[in-house]
């Protein structure tokens, strides 16, 4: 029975719609390092997880040489005559092997936005420069040598690195490309691409939106221009908190050599900014490959069975330790997880708890061999209240829910202890997050008082309690909206279901599909949902928070939420370029949130999953995707992913 | 035999239709928007209004925009409703605020009566209720503002004909266009086009050209004259520049100067050359970033709002065609321009055209790589059921009502009771996985490097990886078979020629080989042609659980992303499949056995 019970969910969690914003609260996502693409609804797609052989391939044979013999270094070094972040000797062959849940749309950078793709593109492409995964707060330059920024002007001037090479390229028909540098006119093509209204990257494009521009006609904050070669300049118009990290991690930077071609190498259009550019680049013929500037270059797709990539030998930083990368489609969940247990793949993710820690008996884990992890995810769980309801308005009420949910208890149940409590919605342990404020306590107590002092009685006995709203008698009903092929979901609703009856309030579980569940939130036709949102280092919380937010058709703020003290402390902390000051907003904004409960706040689940123990120095970070596949290197190579015995 | 032949073909047509009728309605009835899917991470995370146009586009592109099946937009007269989007358009917050209240004061007054219509018709959230609670009307004038858009996006080219007739208007408040000039905004995507498609062609000069002049009407006092040295120079160099390739033509662009733009101009208006035109506009569209001003700030100054009405009324003149289609293409289009019409044109002529989600794939392509996958795996499976299913009816006939057939009944029925994806997950279970034994690869039909194999190997890989998968698929369908060859063979056997064979004194076997098996097959013969839409069809679950991608996970796929192309054509291929093999059966039926035929009584004359 528990077999059919496993497979079923195996199957709903296969299901793409889940694929970059399932709600379903187990399988932790691989986004870009630092990845300013601020929230994302709910959490997960798989790990990037790995196949392999099935047999731990003896490590000693004879095409490898051992990286510390003096033949090996030297063999190593000729490729690319450099140490790896890890500071080690580059393998001379070495394979990772990864797994991928399921196919991404689209490789090109610019246009996906799914997880799968971005974790691909994370060895490929290279953005400006990316945020230290040690600490969020540092900025290393990639691609950009050095940058100034000038606060009168607000401009930023950007020295483009200079011998950064692309990747070599072919077109369709066979004719390789001219190997090309790196140059400003690659930068600016990319800018050009990303604030073209008809292509397909609004989530990146409204970062530089700005609704309350006073030219129409050019509605962005920025404006850019290429100063010579190696030197580009960003302005923006206005002072924005996140300038900084939209300007230069927002988003990678695309050759244009390739992206301005069509399929025989002749320009698409004089003009990036026209439709007729960006129908030709939505449907590009490298959106099935990839062409950057990074450590790895990619090698073939095979749609529905593997991505490889092999290292780049002309790459102008650290070099990758593994000689190629093999990410294998696994759809099965139940596989992939068996793969990993077998030594098949050398990194996984295990989204159910339950398998992970029915893994830890496994005799490869018993015997070392593989290694299981679990780490804190950034994001969180929420119930979230539709404000415009009037069972939802008083604040009582709402704090009588977070006093009736037993968080902890659902914790223990349906997470096995693998969660974190959380008060508000910024990310525990950056310098946003409040840590002074106490997770509300279960206490049955403390709701029914605070609900009677709200004057929710029972007047007509049927245990339900009510109350008098606008002269009509609101009963303390509603319905919690949850994604319908959840079963995790759907065991946390029941529990608050159950605990809520006690206290007088009837909830009504409404298990949704998910893209009937957008919009019902879009049009804010729902009472409750339980839901999930990533969460990255430094949050912009005017999408989500902002009163403006509240009365259009289709926000982020899906819960109405206005409280005009918050809305003060945005729009402050929006301007605010101090990082003390801001991290006294982000806490006032974080206290009056969690003074007004419009979300119970339930927890952030941990990332769990496992790797082969021949994987070494394998840390995990704060932020996305909270490892860094650059610093591992491995004790014994493996040269093939041959599954034939 | 051939008139009947005919005639059925003829009966798959209106079968067919009826096919697309209600899978169209079935996907229409389908809850939830199937871009809202598409729009991924960002369609609810998504910020303000450019997630809103990125779904606008896709959703024009797709054409569900359209009316459904009947389109009367181009006889509506939408008059009234834009009229009213623009008035609030124009407007800001508190003025609608303002507004809100009178209407709420006197609600039936028949100019507020017009304009509650049009704001109950926005499908506001709780609209009633808001209106009447006076603390509630500041937020409600927000989110009139916003549905208003929406509503302008919705509508889409059919509301601006009444938009223009306003804008001609002398007597309208300047204050009004602005509205107006939103509500455009909104409706028309990329108004203009400054440079030609490529190739070029003929009949984008009256767009270019035009909407180049009119910018040139404007622009030209600002522009500095040429002397004729550089008039002369130019020249040259533009004569040089059409010699060039397309690649060598767009790195020249970079270079051209931004004080010789009046001589691209003059070149693209007075020229009679394409190639020429199509140059010249290039470099113009380098040199001029923003060439016409399509959108007014709230407090724009008179002047400003004047150039831009003049810049709509002059797209309108261009796009005239669009706009005003003569009546006989109105009224075809009333049946024409339906999404279900796009979509029994896409079928109907085979151009099932791209997929919607984001690869844009060819549909055809899709399906083509996911039936190589599908039909070798089928085809094994169909060959496995036959090979047994047969043999044991038979057996089980031969011994009727003894252990062995009781045993084969049972065993039989059993395999029939374990639905594929049990038997699947427990294979995995028992083979693969380890636990037990590994005998088996979990995974997809071919090893991660089988393509560096020899043919043999190859071959024997994709044998080893297809074992499980196919007999999975062919558990279930077992039973089935076997019952029916053993009525079959029950059936011959009590024939009275039987009786003669076995009373003439042949072995039984020959009797059961030679005379029954031969005369029993033909029933079962006839079973062949359900192969076709099982080949076709592939197998969901069993698909998924080895990680094969087939066409039963596209199929499942395409219903999970509401990729709505790819699962049309699905449905009808596999459609006309089935009828052809339901006409396939009748014909062998008339082949294996001749005492049957669909000719007329003439014909069995």
């Amino acid at each position: 029975m528990s077999l059919i019970y496993t497979m079923c969910r195996t199957l709903t969690n296969a299901s793409r719609a889940q694929r970059a914003l399932q709600p379903v609260p187990r399988t932790s996502c691989s986004r870009r390092v630092g990845d300013a693409r601020t929230l994302t609804i709910g959490l997960f797609a798989v790990l990037a997880v790995v196949v392999g052989c099935s047999k731990p391939q003896n490590t000693s044979g004879t095409a490898v040489a051992n990286p510390s013999t003096p033949e090996g270094s030297a063999r190593s070094r000729s490729v690319t005559g450099k140490l790896t972040r890890s500071n080690r000797e580059p393998a001379p062959q070495d394979l990772l092997l990864l797994a991928y849940p399921e196919d991404p749309d689209t490789l090109n950078p610019l246009t996906a936005s799914d997880t799968v793709s971005e974790a691909f593109q994370s060895r490929v492409y290279e953005t400006l420069a990316e945020p230290q995964f040690s600490d969020p707060d540092v900025l290393e330059p990639v691609l950009a040598e050095s940058w100034e920024f000038n606060p009168n002007t607000l401009e930023y001037t950007i020295h483009i690195r200079k011998g950064v090479m692309w990747h070599p390229m072919k077109l369709p028909n066979g004719k390789p490309l001219p190997a090309r540098e790196l140059t400003a006119r690659d930068v600016a093509f990319s800018f050009d691409c990303v604030l073209n209204p008809n292509i397909e990257a609004a989530h990146i494009r409204s970062y530089f939106e700005d609704p309350q521009s006073e030219d129409p006609n050019n509605p962005y904050k920025i404006e850019y221009r290429m100063k010579d070669k190696y030197t580009f300049v960003v302005r923006w118009k206005k002072p924005y908190f996140l300038a900084r990290d939209f300007t230069l991690f927002g988003f990678p930077i695309i050759p244009r050599h390739v992206f301005s071609v069509d399929e025989n190498g002749d320009p698409i259009s004089a003009d990036f900014s026209s439709k007729e550019f960006a129908d030709a680049f939505n449907n590009h013929w490298a959106n099935k490959m990839m062409c950057g500037t990074g450590p790895m270059v990619f090698v073939e797709w095979r749609t529905q069975q593997s991505l490889s990539l092999r290292r780049f030998g002309n790459y102008w930083g650290s070099p990758y330790y593994f000689s190629d990368v093999l990410y294998q489609c696994i759809t099965n969940t139940n596989t992939m997880t068996q793969k990993l247990l077998q030594n098949e793949l050398d990194f996984a993710g295990i989204p159910d708890k339950d398998q992970f820690l029915q893994a830890k008996s496994h005799p490869n884990v018993q015997a070392k061999k593989v290694k299981l992890v679990d780490y804190s995810y950034p994001g969180y769980r929420y119930i979230g209240y539709n404000l415009d309801r009037e069972v939802f308005r008083d604040r009582e009420f709402r704090w009588a829910m977070a006093y009736a949910i037993p968080v902890d208890a659902i914790i223990e149940r349906t997470f096995r202890g693998l969660a974190e409590r959380t008060t508000g919605p910024f990310l525990p342990g950056s310098s946003s997050y409040d840590s002074s404020l106490e997770p509300i306590p279960y206490d049955l107590q403390k709701a029914q008082s605070l609900l009677e002092s709200a004057g929710w009685q029972d007047t007509d006995n049927d245990g339900i309690r009510d109350k008098s709203i606008d002269n009509r008698r609101i009963a303390a009903r509603f319905e919690l909206m949850i994604y319908a092929d959840s079963p995790t979901y759907r065991q946390v609703a029941e529990i608050v279901k159950e605990e809520c009856r006690k206290v007088g309030i009837d909830v009504v579980i409404a298990p949704t599909k998910w893209n009937l569940m957008l919009q019902k939130l879009r049009k804010r036709d729902y009472d409750a949902a339980m839901l999930g949102w990533a969460l990255s280092w430094k949050q912009d919380p005017y999408q989500v928070w902002h009163s403006s937010q509240a009365d259009l058709p289709d926000s982020s703020n899906h819960v109405a939420y206005r409280n005009p003290e918050v809305d003060a402390a945005i729009e402050k902390l929006r301007v605010t370029m101090d990082e003390d000051e801001q991290k006294e907003l982000y806490h006032r904004i974080h206290r009056l949130i969690y003074e007004d409960q419009p979300y119970t706040f339930l927890f952030s689940d941990r990332a769990t999953g496992g790797y082969d123990a021949r994987i070494r120095n394998v840390n995990f970070y704060k932020i996305r995707p909270c490892y860094d596949g650059r610093e591992w290197y491995s004790d014994r190579a493996r040269l093939t992913g041959r599954e034939m015995p | 035999m051939l008139s009947y032949i005919v005639r059925r073909l003829f009966l798959i047509l209106p079968t067919l239709f009826g096919v697309t009728v209600v899978s169209f309605c079935i996907m229409q009835l389908a809850p939830g928007d199937p871009l809202l899917m598409q729009l991924g991470a960002t369609g609810l995370a998504g910020q303000g209004t450019q997630t809103r146009e990125a779904y606008l586009l896709q959703k024009r592109d797709l054409k569900l925009d359209r009316p459904l099946i009947l389109n009367l937009r181009y006889s509506l007269d939408h008059f009234q409703a834009v009229r009213q989007a623009a008035h609030f358009l124009m407007a800001d917050e508190s003025e609608i605020a303002r507004q809100l209240n009178l209407l709420a004061k006197s609600p039936n007054d028949p100019e507020n009566r017009a304009a509650l219509r049009f704001l109950r018709g926005l499908g506001i959230p709780r609209f009633r209720q808001r209106l009447a609670d006076a603390r509630e009307r500041p937020r409600l004038a927000k989110a009139v503002a916003a549905y208003a858009r929406v509503y302008c996006e919705d509508v889409g080219v059919h509301g601006v004909p009444p938009l223009i007739d306003l804008l001609r208007r002398r007597d309208i408040d300047p204050h009004e266009k602005i509205g107006v000039i939103h509500a455009l905004n909104a409706m028309v995507v990329q108004p203009f086009v400054y440079t030609y498609s490529y190739p070029p062609k003929d009949a984008d000069t009256a767009k270019v050209v035009g909407a180049w002049r009119q910018w040139w009407r404007r622009a030209e006092p600002l522009t500095r004259r040429l002397s004729d040295e550089r008039r002369a120079e130019l020249t040259a160099h533009f004569r040089g520049m059409l010699e060039l390739d397309r690649a060598a033509l767009f790195e020249e662009l970079d270079y051209i100067d931004p004080a010789d733009t009046r001589f691209y101009i003059e070149t693209l208006l007075s020229s009679t050359s394409l190639h020429e035109r199509a140059v010249a506009a290039m470099a113009l569209r380098r040199l001029v970033r923003n060439p016409l001003r399509l959108d007014v700030p709230p407090d724009a100054p008179r002047e400003l709002i004047e150039e831009v009405a003049d810049n709509w009324l002059v797209h309108y003149d261009l796009n005239r065609t669009l706009y005003e289609p003569p009546l006989w293409q109105r009224c075809l289009y009333c049946f024409t321009d339906t999404q279900y019409a796009h979509m029994v044109w896409r079928l109907v002529t085979f151009q099932f055209g791209r997929s919607a989600t984001k690869t844009r794939e060819f549909v055809a392509t899709k399906i083509w790589n996911a039936v190589l996958v599908s039909a070798p795996l089928m085809l094994m499976a169909e060959v496995v059921i036959y090979l047994i299913a047969i043999p044991a009816g038979i057996a089980a006939a031969v011994y009727r009502n003894t252990w062995i057939d009781r045993w084969i009944t049972f065993k039989l029925f059993l395999l029939y009771s374990i639905p594929p994806f049990v038997a699947g997950m427990l294979l995995l279970l028992f083979f693969c996985y380890g636990d037990y034994l590994k005998w088996f690869p979990m995974l997809g039909l071919h090893s991660p490097n089988a393509d560096s194999y020899a043919w043999g190997r190859y071959l024997l890989d994709y044998l080893w990886h297809a074992f499980l998968p196919v007999v999975c698929l062919s558990l279930f369908s077992l039973a089935g078979l076997a019952m029916y060859s053993r009525t079959a063979m029950l059936d011959v056997v009590s024939q009275d020629y039987i009786r003669t064979a076995r009373a003439k004194g042949l072995s039984e076997s020959k009797v059961i080989l030679k005379h029954a098996l031969r005369n029993a097959l033909i029933p079962i013969l006839t079973l062949f042609s359900s192969f076709l839409p099982a080949l076709l069809g592939g197998s969901v679950l069993v698909e998924y659980i080895f990680g094969i991608h087939g066409m039963g996970r596209l199929s499942w796929e395409s219903i999970e992303q509401k990729d709505y192309p790819t699962l049309m054509a699905l449905i009808y291929i596999d459609a006309i499949v089935v009828l052809l093999s339901i006409l396939l059966t009748d014909i062998l039926y008339t082949v294996v056995d001749p005492r049957i035929s669909f000719g007329t009584q003439d014909g069995q004359a």
